[in-house]
């Protein structure tokens, strides 16, 4: 059947709808916008979450390739880059690697300018420029052209041990281990291993270094082609080729597949990290739960465009039953409504996705740590913005039709009716007199229960989420947690040991004398100390290394030793072993003095024998530190000696080890050690050339600022890293926060949206009313009277919601606090039971309740009583 | 000419369809490298085609099925049938075309009654004009006779004569009445209804009646500013407003008054014409504007049930209409609404 | 002819003690062209019997054949359509769209169908009504008699061939009763409708062709 068309007047209708209840519609538009936001910015954390453990885990695979081929040749590199599967490819011909045994956690790769690895792998310099062939600059492109012989005997000349070195680029991290200065233009001396195994020194021309963004673990350090071929003797054979594939799924099979397409064999291959299916799944469960806060967030947006709707309900069931008795079909009426709710859904996406990707961009630095751009812009994706406006549209589409579902039910005269009878209602009240105001302000109330319960709940439900998050918030314990965590308000760490994979470097010496004497004498400085390391070869006695291999192999209540744990550390491992068979270990000695002393001991908990400060003074004593537990002891017993450079020293006391006392991590033959606090005095007479590894600086934290302004000061250009109280303040302020975050934004959307409802009940029940204070008037009430009895209404209005509000925020925040407390496993928590949500709104709540009613007086009084009277609409 | 037209522009549709295919088909060729998505791009090309085709034979089918449906409740209509009704409350365009087509056919049904009607009324109207004609007419042919077949005294002849005239005055009368009726019913005259003075019209109608309320000693009181218009014919609203007078004179007594108010509203004027005559019951206060309709207490007086009428007819011709207000013994005000 | 007729039909309010009967047992047949005017007392049911008429309610009992069709065969949406399509509805307190302009309101059942207007009769009906000056108002700025003057011209609108006012005068003076009565009828001859109507006003629905006495929920 062809339908008939008559659906312009629903636009017509709609429109028009509109531009009479302009505040109305705002109200609507501004509901969805907010719930739009909502959405957006919950969508958007979830993928932000998902995106920040993927980065994360490409950072550590040090390239954004999804496969990286080891070993093939240029033949098979080009033949995959044709492959029908391979978007792009990156490919590296390395000469060797770094073979600096300061190197040893990192795999550094010396290799010739690739700008496509380099940008895969976030390695271009930011500081100069990549290395390039000097000559070209500098000579007659000419002269090379002719032949490439002339070119040979140019990079001759110009080669190694003659007057200019190559040029070479290099990461930060290698920089400081290797300690070469920040100049462009240093000489510098790099040991390399060629792919053969042989060793080779050459010195290279610093061009230009950037920082590491990702490759901490793997880089490149860059050097030309030419200077590349010269220093293999030929081109190199064999490249690194990074694909990357056009649909990214199962990477390890498709790598296979890839060489079996092209029929390679034998070739090793790694995947990247961030398309591991198994982290791909992790990731996702931590996004979930940001997506599982959208299920009570869309319940707050369907709570909220409901309610709006419901507010306007009798005037929507009059409308509807209007047009309806004029002969408006129901598929008529069906338009109507869902063209109302696409009026107001239209405009109220683009508000709505702008707030929620601001609210994105302000909250995603403290979700994904550690980028430079904003992770927001980063990862910025489509599907956040697209879903959350067809979900607002939904919400809202649901919400609009509600009305009409139940106009469609009823026949036009009982709609009709229904009017009649909310209007004998109103005539009902008019009949009481005398002490007017107050008792009328009574039965008012009670006509409009209906109206504000909801309103009322959705405020209770903000409410208790809200002083929910705030307990929360408050609970949890900074001074504990930087108690417990940061042993100083600032430690210094020499440039070598600044990250966790660099080996520390005794040779540098990142800490002047100047900085320390700096220090010393600063007027803000409290307390400080300093500790100085050394690796040292050391003995154990049978005796003593049999207490140790009892600690390291007794059995715990989940039927594992110690040692099993340590499984995955074949550097410890291997330590361990040649200890437990020849006696032979490396024991870190560590001279300490000051502040550093007493965190080494920091909490006191001596496993055995106990600090006497003179007896350590004099240097014959030193205190051991090792892994601990109730139980164990891996350390020689208190009064053992131990032979440090034929020195004998007596152990004092046992401690268990502060891993976060030193930074930078120890080498490879001393994974497994033994740690051994010394006196610094006595530490100097043994190693009379050191370095400073660790600073330890306490202050007045009321001059904080200044302090670190002359840090930052003293320390620029010495390459030495600083850490303050403040990282670790940062650390778990942030953990705090987005622990809280959503929570904390869905309550105070929540919040905002029962203000709201509560404000628009109000306003809603002195607007149908209209005709009622006109009667009012005429029959001789005052102005006067009528706005007092407006007041006693709001005010009895806001004593019921006090009287919903108080007790049961109360009692359901404490009763969920408990909850809480017994759940969680967290141990910097101080139960801090905090209503101050509560109170805070309300005040607010109080005027709101006053305010409302009397500003829509006004408003309907500007008209006349007769105008008033006369309005059937 | 039209036909040839669209003949061409199916053949240019055809030709603008091929070039598509082969441009689309050459372009996935070309440019998609990929044997599995050329091949999908292709099925999903010819899928969104085929829909085309679907939805154009539906289209097709739908408009037939219109045409066939309009056609059935033709035939229907056309053969005198009524169809079953349900199916015009259906919100289709079908049902749109076919309400229309019933409402002309009961148009048409109607006018065909009413003209059926017209025809009864002449005839109606021919009977009463003979019926009330042969009274005078057979008086007169007494009179004639007499006075022809007898001889009579002078004084006998005049009075005779006298009677005969005044039959003939009846008579005449009773045409000038008949004929401005016939004429109204059956519309041979037009009505020039247009924005005039109402007081001239008002004046006109009391000349009429001016000198019977005289002789009958009633007082006759006029208010009326001169100002006022009102949408009407004037020579014929004064006849009706005359009839309205002519009757409130008639049935008042001596010594009684008749008053004339003009009350200028937002639609009508309406002028009321009071009178403190004998009243009509209120059950025939429907009634009294019928034809040839006298009311009992009113045989005593002369006339032929027409002047009520015609005033109706006068005023409901120019959308105006009257209404009665009466007490029995009091008094009887009729209103005649004009459009203002 | 006759194009409304009620058979027995009963219509009842409220639970078992206390039911209200709005109507009980009516049997009525109108005339195609004729004007009916319905009084009564208030509550003896006049605009429930109106409402069946016109299809805004529906009888517990008995049939309502209005136009041949009878009204509880028809569904919903059917029912829309014979309202805006049969029946003009005149409502006491007008049912204007507030939102609509004058001119809109009266075109509101023509576009409900879908259906272009018939300018000349339009030109007429509102130069009748005389509301020509005021089309691009809006209905609250016009007066009472004036909106009730836009009520008809909008139940006139779509060309029904059934007219239903209730009370159409009540909301006004008696000047602008007289004056808004008397264009319904004038209008509803003219376009050979059928008239019913509820009126208080004896004076009023002595204009009728036929007056019908309700008491109760019955005819007397």
């Amino acid at each position: 059947m062809l339908r008939n068309n008559n659906l312009k007047i629903c636009r017509k209708l709609v429109r028009r709808e509109f531009q009479f209840h302009k505040g109305q519609t705002l109200l609507l538009i501004m509901a969805v916008t907010l719930v739009c936001m909502l959405y957006t910015f919950s969508f958007s954390l979830g993928n932000l979450t998902y995106k920040g453990f993927l980065y994360s885990y490409r950072t550590i695979y040090g390239s954004d390739s999804h496969i990286i081929y080891e070993n093939i040749t240029e033949a098979q590199a080009a033949a995959l880059k044709k492959h029908p599967a391979v978007k792009d490819t990156a490919a590296l011909s390395a000469v060797g690697v770094l073979s600096d045994e300061m190197l040893e956690n990192r795999n550094v790769r010396l290799a010739a300018v690739s700008e496509s690895w380099a940008r895969e792998t976030d390695s271009i310099p930011v500081c100069g420029r990549m290395p390039e062939e000097k000559d070209r600059a500098d000579h007659d492109k000419a002269v090379f052209d002719e032949s490439g012989l002339d070119k040979t005997v140019v990079h001759g000349e110009s080669g190694f041990g003659k007057n200019a070195p190559a040029e070479i680029a290099l990461d930060e991290i290698t920089m400081n281990s290797l300690l070469i200065p920040h100049e462009i233009g240093a000489e510098v001396p790099i040991k390399w291993r060629s792919a053969e195994g042989e060793e080779y020194t050459h010195t290279f021309r610093l061009c230009g270094w950037w920082e590491n963004q990702m490759g901490e673990t793997d880089s490149c350090a860059w050097i030309t082609a030419e200077t590349a071929e010269e220093l293999c003797g030929k081109r190199p054979d064999t490249l690194m080729l990074g694909v990357t594939l056009y649909l990214p799924g199962d990477l390890e099979k498709q790598a296979k597949d890839l060489l079996a397409d092209l029929g390679l064999k034998d070739i090793s291959y790694t995947t990247n990290l961030a398309y591991n299916k198994a982290r791909q799944d992790y990731a996702g469960r931590e996004a979930v739960k940001f997506y599982r806060m959208n299920l009570i967030v869309v319940l707050c947006g369907v709570l909220m465009i409901c309610h709006i709707v419901q507010l306007s309900a009798q005037q929507n069931i009059r409308f509807y039953g209007r047009v309806k008795s004029l002969g408006m079909t129901p598929r008529q009426i069906r338009v109507l409504a869902a063209q109302r709710a696409v009026m107001v859904w239209v405009p109220g996406i683009l508000p709505g996705w702008i707030l929620g990707f601001l609210l994105c961009v302000g909250a995603a630095p403290y979700v994904v740590v550690g980028m430079e751009r904003n992770p927001a812009f980063a990862f910025f994706q489509l599907w956040p913005f697209v879903l959350s406006a067809l979900l607002a549209g939904a919400t809202t589409l649901t919400a609009c039709l509600w009305p009409v579902g139940r106009v469609m039910r009823s026949v036009p005269a009982q709609a009709v009716r229904y009017i009649e009878s909310v209007e004998q209602r109103g005539r009902k009240g008019r009949k009481t007199r005398a002490p007017v105001a107050r008792r009328m302000a009574l039965t008012g109330i009670s006509r409009q229960k209906k109206q504000s319960l909801p309103a009322a709940f959705s405020l209770l439900l903000s409410l208790v989420v809200l002083c929910c998050v705030r307990t929360m918030g408050t609970s949890y314990d900074e001074e504990k947690y930087l108690d417990g965590m940061a042993l100083c308000d600032y430690r210094l760490c020499d440039a070598s040991a600044a990250s966790g994979v660099q080996r520390y470097n005794p040779k540098s010496r990142s800490i002047t004398p100047k900085i320390m004497e700096a220090l010393s004498v600063h007027p803000a400085v409290t307390d400080m100390g300093q500790a100085c390391t050394m690796e040292v070869p050391l003995y154990a006695k049978p005796e003593d290394r049999a207490r140790i291999i009892d600690a390291f192999e007794e059995v715990d209540e989940q039927g594992r030793a110690r040692k099993e744990y340590m499984a995955d550390e074949p550097d410890w491992l291997a330590g361990y072993e040649k200890m437990r068979e020849t006696g032979e270990y490396i024991g870190i000695v560590t001279g300490v003095d000051g502040l550093m002393l007493k965190n080494a001991m920091a909490r006191q908990a001596f496993l055995e024998g106990g600090y006497d400060k003179e007896a350590f003074d004099t240097g014959k004593y030193v205190i051991a530190a090792g892994a601990a537990s109730s139980h164990i002891r891996a350390t020689p017993p208190v009064g053992s000696k131990v032979d440090i450079c034929s020195r004998e020293f007596e152990i004092m006391a046992s401690v268990p080890l502060e891993t976060t006392l030193l930074s930078g991590k120890d080498s490879r033959q001393a994974q497994y050690n033994i740690t051994y606090y010394l006196p610094l005095s006595a530490f100097e007479e043994l190693f009379p050339e050191h370095g400073i590894r660790n600073v330890a600086v306490n202050i007045r934290r009321e001059e904080q600022k200044a302090f670190e302004d002359f840090l930052s000061q003293i320390l620029e250009g010495t390459g030495t890293d600083m850490f303050s109280y403040k990282d670790y303040q940062w650390t778990f302020r942030n953990a705090v926060f987005h622990l809280c975050m959503i929570p904390l934004f869905v309550g105070s959307v929540m919040l905002l949206i029962g203000m709201l409802n509560f404000a628009n009940a109000l306003a809603v029940g002195t607007l149908v009313r209209k005709r009622e204070f006109a009667v009012c008037e005429s029959l001789g009430m005052t102005k006067k009277q009528l706005r007092r009895m407006l007041l006693w209404e709001g005010a009895c209005c806001y004593g019921v919601i006090l009287v919903l509000l108080v007790p049961g925020t109360g009692i359901l925040t404490w009763l969920w606090g408990r909850w809480w407390l017994a759940h969680t496993n967290t141990w910097c928590i101080t139960w801090r039971f905090s209503l101050l949500p509560l109170w805070v709104s309300l005040p607010v709540l109080l005027i709101l309740s006053l305010a409302v009613p009397l500003y829509f007086f006004k408003k309907i009084a500007k008209e006349s009583v007769t105008e008033r009277l006369r309005e059937l609409e | 000419m039209r036909e040839r037209k669209d003949g061409i522009i199916r053949f240019g549709m055809i030709l603008a369809g091929a070039v598509l295919w082969g441009s689309f088909l050459y372009i996935v060729w070309i440019w998609v490298p990929r044997a599995g998505i050329r091949y999908l791009l292709i099925l999903l090309w010819a899928g969104l085609c085929l829909m085309g085709l679907v939805g154009n034979l539906l289209q097709r089918r739908q408009v037939c099925r219109f045409a066939d449906e309009l056609c059935g409740t033709l035939d229907e209509l056309m053969a005198g049938r009524k169809p079953e009704r349900y199916i015009y409350y259906e919100d289709t365009l079908v049902s749109k075309v076919q309400g229309k087509f019933l409402q002309f056919y009961d148009l048409m049904s109607e006018e065909r009654r009413l003209s059926r009607q017209d025809k009864q009324v002449i005839q109606e109207l021919v009977s009463d004009i003979s019926h009330q004609v042969k009274t005078p007419i057979a008086n007169l042919q007494m009179f004639l006779g007499i006075l022809q077949s007898h001889d009579l005294s002078e004084e006998k002849r005049a009075e005779f004569l006298e009677m005969t005239a005044g039959q003939t005055r009846k008579l005449d009368f009773l045409m000038q009445s008949l004929i401005k009726m016939s004429r109204l019913e059956t519309g041979t005259f037009t009505l020039h209804v247009e924005k005039t003075d109402l007081y001239g019209t008002i004046a006109e109608a009391l000349n009429v009646i001016w000198a019977k309320a005289e002789a009958k000693d009633i007082r006759l009181s006029v208010e009326c500013d001169s100002a006022l218009t009102a949408r009407h014919d004037s020579k014929w609203t004064a006849e009706a407003l005359g009839n309205l007078l002519d009757n409130a004179v008639k049935y008042t007594p001596k010594g009684g008054s008749i008053q004339i108010g003009v009350r200028p509203w937002q639609f009508y004027t309406r002028v009321d014409i009071a009178d403190t005559g004998i009243g009509i019951p209120e059950e025939q206060c429907h009634q009294v504007f019928k034809r040839f309709w006298r009311g009992q207490e009113a045989a005593a007086q002369e006339g032929v049930g027409l002047g009520l009428y015609l005033a109706q007819e006068i005023i409901t011709k120019q959308r105006g209409y009257i209404s009665v207000k009466s007490v029995v013994g009091e008094g009887t005000t009729f209103s005649v609404y004009l459009l203002t | 002819m006759e194009i409304i007729s009620l058979h027995n039909v009963k219509k009842y309010y409220g639970s078992k003690e206390n039911t209200v009967k709005a109507l009980d047992g009516i049997d009525l047949t109108i005339r195609q062209g004729a004007f009916t005017a319905i009084v009564g007392a208030s509550g003896s049911g006049k605009t429930t019997l109106l409402n069946m008429m016109g299809g805004l309610d529906v009888p517990d009992t008995g049939e309502v054949i209005v136009d041949g069709v009878n009204l509880s065969g028809l569904k919903e949406e059917q029912l829309a359509v014979f309202r805006r399509k049969k029946v003009g509805f005149i409502f006491q307190n007008y049912n204007l769209m507030p939102t609509l302009t004058v001119e809109e309101n009266i075109l509101f059942p023509l576009d409900l169908d879908g259906s272009a207007p018939d300018e000349g009769y339009l030109r007429e009906i509102i130069e009748l009504l005389g509301l020509k000056d005021r089309l691009t108002a809006f209905p609250d700025m016009l007066s009472g008699g004036g909106r009730q003057r836009v009520a008809i011209a909008r139940a006139l609108a779509a060309k029904p061939s059934i007219i239903l006012a209730d009370e159409p005068t009540g909301n006004l003076d008696s000047q602008n009763g007289q004056n808004v009565a008397g264009l319904l009828k004038m209008t509803t001859e003219l376009f050979h409708r059928t008239l019913v109507m509820i009126t208080h006003n004896m004076e009023l629905a002595q204009l009728a062709d036929r007056v019908v006495r309700l008491q109760d929920g019955r005819i007397v």
